[in-house]
């Protein structure tokens, strides 16, 4: 990198700098229209031009109304609970998985990893799942939404690298010391990984916060509904009116667009704040599942 | 002469198991997860070639053998289905895959670091957004009032129907999907990038190549057991990504160009109370999927001589 | 001691509040007599009470009717909106069932016949005759074309739907023009679509609107049959997407097959083409037609009423200048009626309806409970609430109060809701003309007026049923066929199709077995029309 720029090289430095900064306003300027609309005055944003640089005429009004839809409330409630216990099943489960299946002793583990792969590419149906969580009993329980899909095979590959990279001399030293396999896991294992772990965690929340199919197909109960499905219903609106409002109905939600941009901004800021939070495991724990990868 | 052979390899394999039990233990609920969630749905697939009827439940349901396959591939739907299914996901391949790479080696060929890392994490951003609301801000800016028609016409453009004109479906929808993984696809390329010995690098720039000659001799051999493996990972899930998203922003008038398989299997089995039909019609879905897999990896394996396994 | 004096008066203030709230209904002490104690029911929650509450408790009406009848309810609600058919369907093979099911029988994927041979929902005609419903045989003896609707073919009675009472509930759809304009291009109320496309091209050409993205007319999906589907044009050229009958209501016929669909096609596509149309009204959703009509870029619209756009409006500070037109009659009207088609406006009946499951703890008592609502009193909490809060007897008519009307915190619908459920609600029940009246904006209440002044219902298809293996068929038949239709006519429409591919469209059509669909609902026409 050091020495002489050439001409060619400039330009391609300029060029670099433009590109990447029109990705960037791509990637942030719906987003920031977003919470623009979300936070201007609705009858404005009506008459308007639906292009905004900046919150026309600013007023929270639409928050005011997002905040007393009782199903904002116990949908981030919902949500909370799956993200969070749902994060601490998998993060287990994957840890579980990946610790044993990088154990050399492991008798079958071609045939074990063999039989784990193969159910990336190969899956039951969406009606027979649903069978089985019925026959399960799992059927509108709260733990259709944590145990299905629990551990992520993607997720446990990476895990099971990292683990594989780690000095057996490491371990010698503990078994030495008759240190059992829970003790190895605990003591040794897990403090290592702590980079690989943030991201796997952030790998699953994100997934549990955002998921929202799950829910619509193994959930009834209106009181366990996660964030999203709520979110569902505000922004995709029902065009095939099964039963329809009741009869001789008039609309009135003067602020329908609006609703959907504050609740999208109610929805996603809370995941979004995460990321920075654990970007710095981030680099160093996907850099050693890539590489060695 | 093999009894007595074998008898004592079996007692060792034993022991050797007793030994290390809790190796079993720890491992024990990750295997039931994947026999009871995993497999057990993978059974319930024999609905499929029976007549699944509610009352009777999968026991007493009546065989039909291959019926539902062979009405499914009569159906004047199935040769679209199965275009749509190959032509978005073949538009992911060509526009998709190659997106996060680029994007990596552009970064990497950046000089200032603050910049780097602004780039860097506001690409990521739209990664966390859902598909619910990622689906309901297309729907709302890609209309003909919406956000971005808005824009067009300012750079004195006519407003284009986006979700509405068939032709235009598989570009929308892969141009939603590119801008939602680039930069988080980008990360698992950067630390392979990151990886790369400097000292190659120098040695390069002291035979006098040049960037372009760093790139191609230095970078792309650098990362290029990463990106094969990423291309056999996306190629096994051909045919299964992403329907949650069509559904949501699909619509009856591009039907034609975006009703997919998986989509097909969601209204058969969910709206029309199809579930045999409709199960078939998802293994039908799984077994070229896995087929297409097998196929990639023997292909990757004869070219590169590396594979998946 | 302090503390259980307080505790003792804070009781005793309880206890002297409730008898002020003394029950307003003599079967209340202790609830209705055979009624169950305790019952689960499956509904879905309707788009207006989700801003108040998780479940139907949030409605002040029926936490009421749960008072007086003395039976508590556990509700299961689906999520709103199009998740409602995929729920009802998993429910239905989880063989998991409450004890009522609130759904739109009418139209359920495969026919209700299936879920009677299925063992899924109870016959209630034995309760019936043996007169376990006598609220509903009331009902039925004053209004024998309820009767004719409720039961099927066989006679049998297999749910209870929503009932309206008086006719003009039936007519809530229609067109809606921007009077200010008209009178700016100087042009008269439309009464013929020939009229209509000269207005719509003078309010295009006189730039009526200096909205930039005006265009005259904003539509919605073109089949839909509730709001604001361009489809509805064609009425006016006595045809439409679906099924309808002749003028004597003998004959079955599918519209998009039928000669007029074509000359009522090439007109809406002239529109289009013409610019007189938004190009992008199969995407359009309510709150897109909204926005547009608020702006000023549009002026003729089909819509539910217009009371939200009248308050949008004056909440500008404008006078509503949107205002109902009566529907619009063919190109050679032959005479003064212009028809309509709207399934809904063809029966008393429709939406949300009450069926018994196989399930249900105690069949009898839970049959009892679907027939008290269609009792007096029923009808009366259901349409105006609680005696006091939300009404008040005037000369001994019920007035609904401003809790209703004019409520501090939630807008008229989301009130209605709670007090009145009637007017919003889809659970199954009685609806007055009277107590809609009240709750609904001037404007709203002139729709009804307008459209009902020469409206022609008699080529509407009844609500017909099939047997089981019938219903089959026709289902596998029309949901390919009408998907068909639908990524079809579109293209049709919006040029991307010739005109004439129309006819390519309905051999199509015929190939997918759109005669033998016909064959089937002539029969059940015929059985409709006997019994």
């Amino acid at each position: 990198m050091i020495g002489k720029r050439s001409t060619g090289s400039a330009v391609f430095d300029a060029a670099n700098y433009a590109i990447l900064t029109a990705l960037v306003i791509v990637c942030v300027y719906p987003v920031y229209y977003v919470v623009a609309a979300s936070v201007s005055n609705p009858v404005a944003l009506y008459r308007g031009s639906k292009f905004l640089l900046w919150p026309r005429e600013f007023s929270l009004a639409t928050y005011k109304l997002v905040f007393q839809y009782p199903a904002i409330w116990t949908g981030y409630a919902n949500t909370l609970l799956y993200v969070g216990a749902g994060v601490a099943i998998s993060l287990a489960l994957t840890v579980c998985g990946a610790f044993g299946l990088s154990r050399s002793y492991l008798i079958g583990r071609v045939a074990i990893t063999m039989f784990i792969v193969f159910t990336m590419y190969f899956s039951g149906g969406m009606i027979p799942s649903f069978l089985l969580i019925r026959s399960l009993g799992m059927y509108d329980s709260r733990w259709a939404m944590l145990l299905p899909g629990a551990v992520s095979t993607f997720n446990l590959i990476i895990m099971l690298t990292y683990f594989r990279g780690i000095p057996e001399s490491l371990e010698e030293a503990a078994k030495i010391d008759g240190a059992s396999e829970y003790r190895i896991l605990c003591t040794v294992y897990l403090p290592l990984c702590a980079p690989v772990l943030a991201v796997i965690a952030l790998y699953y929340a994100v997934a549990k916060w955002n998921s929202y199919f799950q829910a619509l197909i193994y959930l009834r109960s209106r009181t366990s509904y996660p964030l999203q499905l709520i979110l569902r219903e505000i922004l995709i609106q029902n065009d095939q009116s099964m039963v329809s409002g009741g009869g001789a109905y008039d609309g009135l939600e003067a602020y329908a667009q609006n609703v959907k941009y504050a609740s999208i901004v109610v929805a996603t800021v809370p995941i979004l704040t995460m990321y920075p939070f654990l970007q710095k495991y981030f680099v160093k724990g996907i850099m050693i599942g890539a590489v060695k990868g | 002469m093999t009894q007595p052979a074998v008898a004592p390899r079996r007692r060792s394999i034993l022991r050797q198991m007793a030994k290390h039990r809790q190796v079993y233990v720890i491992l024990l609920p990750v295997l039931l997860f994947y026999l009871i969630f995993n497999y057990g749905p993978m059974f319930g697939n024999v609905i499929a070639f029976q007549r699944y009827s509610i009352t009777r439940g999968i026991l007493k349901s009546p065989f039909v053998g291959l019926a539902h396959f062979r009405s499914f591939l009569k159906n004047y739907t199935f040769w679209r289905l199965l275009r749509n299914t190959v032509m978005i996901n073949l538009y992911g391949l060509i526009f998709g895959f190659p997106a996060p790479i680029i994007l990596a080696l552009l970064l990497n060929e950046l000089r200032g670091a603050r910049f780097k890392r602004t780039v860097q994490t506001l690409t990521y951003m739209p990664y966390f957004i859902s598909t619910v609301v990622v689906s309901g801000l297309m729907v709302d800016f890609l209309s003909t009032r919406g956000m971005i028609n808005e824009i067009v016409k300012i750079f004195g453009g006519q407003p284009v129907q986006f979700l509405v004109r068939p032709e235009l479906f598989w570009g929308v929808y892969t141009a939603s999907e590119v801008w939602q993984g680039v930069g988080w696809g980008s990360i698992i390329y950067l630390s392979a990038l990151s990886g790369i010995d400097q000292e190659l690098y120098e040695a390069s720039a002291i035979d006098g190549a040049n960037r372009a000659g760093r790139l191609w001799h230095v970078t792309l051999p650098g990362i290029l057991g990463t990106i094969m493996i990423m291309l056999i990972l996306r190629i096994g899930q051909m045919l299964s990504l992403g329907y949650e998203k069509i559904l949501l922003i699909y619509s009856t008038t591009v039907y034609s160009t975006a009703d997919v398989i998986s989509t097909y299997v969601y209204r058969k089995g969910l709206l029309d109370q199809d579930f045999s039909y409709s199960t078939a019609v998802g293994l039908f879905n799984s077994v070229v999927n896995f087929v297409l897999l097998l196929s990639a990896n023997k292909l990757s394996r004869s070219a590169t001589g590396g594979g998946l396994w | 001691m302090k503390l259980s004096r307080r505790l003792l008066s804070a009781a005793l203030s309880i206890v002297m509040a409730a008898c002020l709230f003394a029950p307003a209904f003599a079967e209340s002490e202790g609830g209705v007599e055979g009624l169950p104690s305790e019952l689960t029911i499956w509904s879905e929650l309707g788009s207006w009470l989700v801003k108040a509450g998780n479940d139907i408790h949030a409605s002040v009406a029926y936490e009421e009717l749960e008072r007086v009848t003395g039976t508590k309810i556990n509700w299961i609600h689906p999520p709103a909106g199009t998740g409602v058919a995929e729920q009802f369907n998993l429910m239905i093979v989880s063989g998991d069932l409450p004890d009522i099911i609130n759904y739109s029988w009418m139209t359920v994927t495969g026919g209700i016949q299936k879920y009677i041979d299925d063992g899924v929902i109870v016959d209630m005609t034995p309760y019936y005759d043996n007169g376990d419903m006598p609220y509903v045989e009331r009902l039925f003896a004053d209004l024998p074309k309820i009767e004719k609707q409720v039961r099927q073919d066989n006679g049998a009675i297999y749910y209870m739907p929503s009932v309206r009472k008086d006719d003009e509930l039936r007519i809530w759809n229609g067109p809606q023009i921007r009077v200010d304009w008209l009178e700016k291009v100087g042009m008269p109320i439309p009464d013929t679509v020939d009229d209509l496309y000269e207005t719509l091209k003078a309010f295009k050409e006189q730039n009526v609107s200096d909205a930039d993205n005006f265009v005259p007319m904003m539509a919605g999906k073109f089949r839909t049959d509730t709001s604001q589907g361009l489809g509805q044009l064609l009425f006016s050229f006595n045809t439409t997407y679906d099924f309808l009958t002749d003028p004597t209501g003998t004959t079955a016929k599918y519209g998009p097959i039928e000669p007029e669909f074509k000359e009522g096609a090439a007109y809406i596509r002239k529109l289009v083409e013409e610019g007189l149309v938004d190009p992008n009204y199969v995407t359009n959703d309510r709150d897109i037609i909204d926005a547009a009509m608020i702006a000023d870029e549009a002026g003729f619209m089909f819509n539910t009423q217009v009371t939200k756009l009248a308050l949008l409006f004056e909440e500008h500070g404008i006078e509503n200048p949107l205002k109902p037109i009566p529907y619009l009659r063919g190109p050679n009207p032959t005479s003064e009626l212009a028809p309509v088609f709207y399934s809904e406006a063809g029966a008393n009946i429709m939406g949300g309806c009450l069926a018994v499951t196989t399930k249900a703890k105690d069949i009898l008592s839970t049959v009892k409970w679907v027939d008290f609502n269609y009792s007096p009193t029923g009808e009366l909490i259901r349409n105006y609430g609680v005696e006091g809060v939300s009404y008040n007897l005037v000369d001994g008519e019920p007035i609904l109060t401003e809790i209703v009307t004019n409520n501090p915190q939630y807008d008229i619908n989301t009130a209605s809701a709670i007090y009145t459920p009637a007017k919003v609600s889809v659970f199954a029940g009685i609806q007055r003309y009277a107590s809609w009246k009240q709750s609904t904006h001037p404007d709203g209440v002139d729709c009804v007026v307008q459209y009902m002044s020469r409206v022609d219902q008699s080529m509407i298809m009844p609500p017909t049923s099939m047997t089981g293996d019938e219903q089959a068929e026709y289902a596998s038949l029309m949901t390919d066929i009408t998907t068909y239709f639908d990524e079809t006519i579109d293209r049709i429409i919006l040029g991307q199709l010739p005109l004439e591919h129309l006819d390519a469209m309905a051999d199509q059509m015929k190939a997918m077995g759109v005669e033998r669909a016909i064959e089937l609902k002539q029969a059940a026409l015929d059985r409709y029309n006997a019994r």
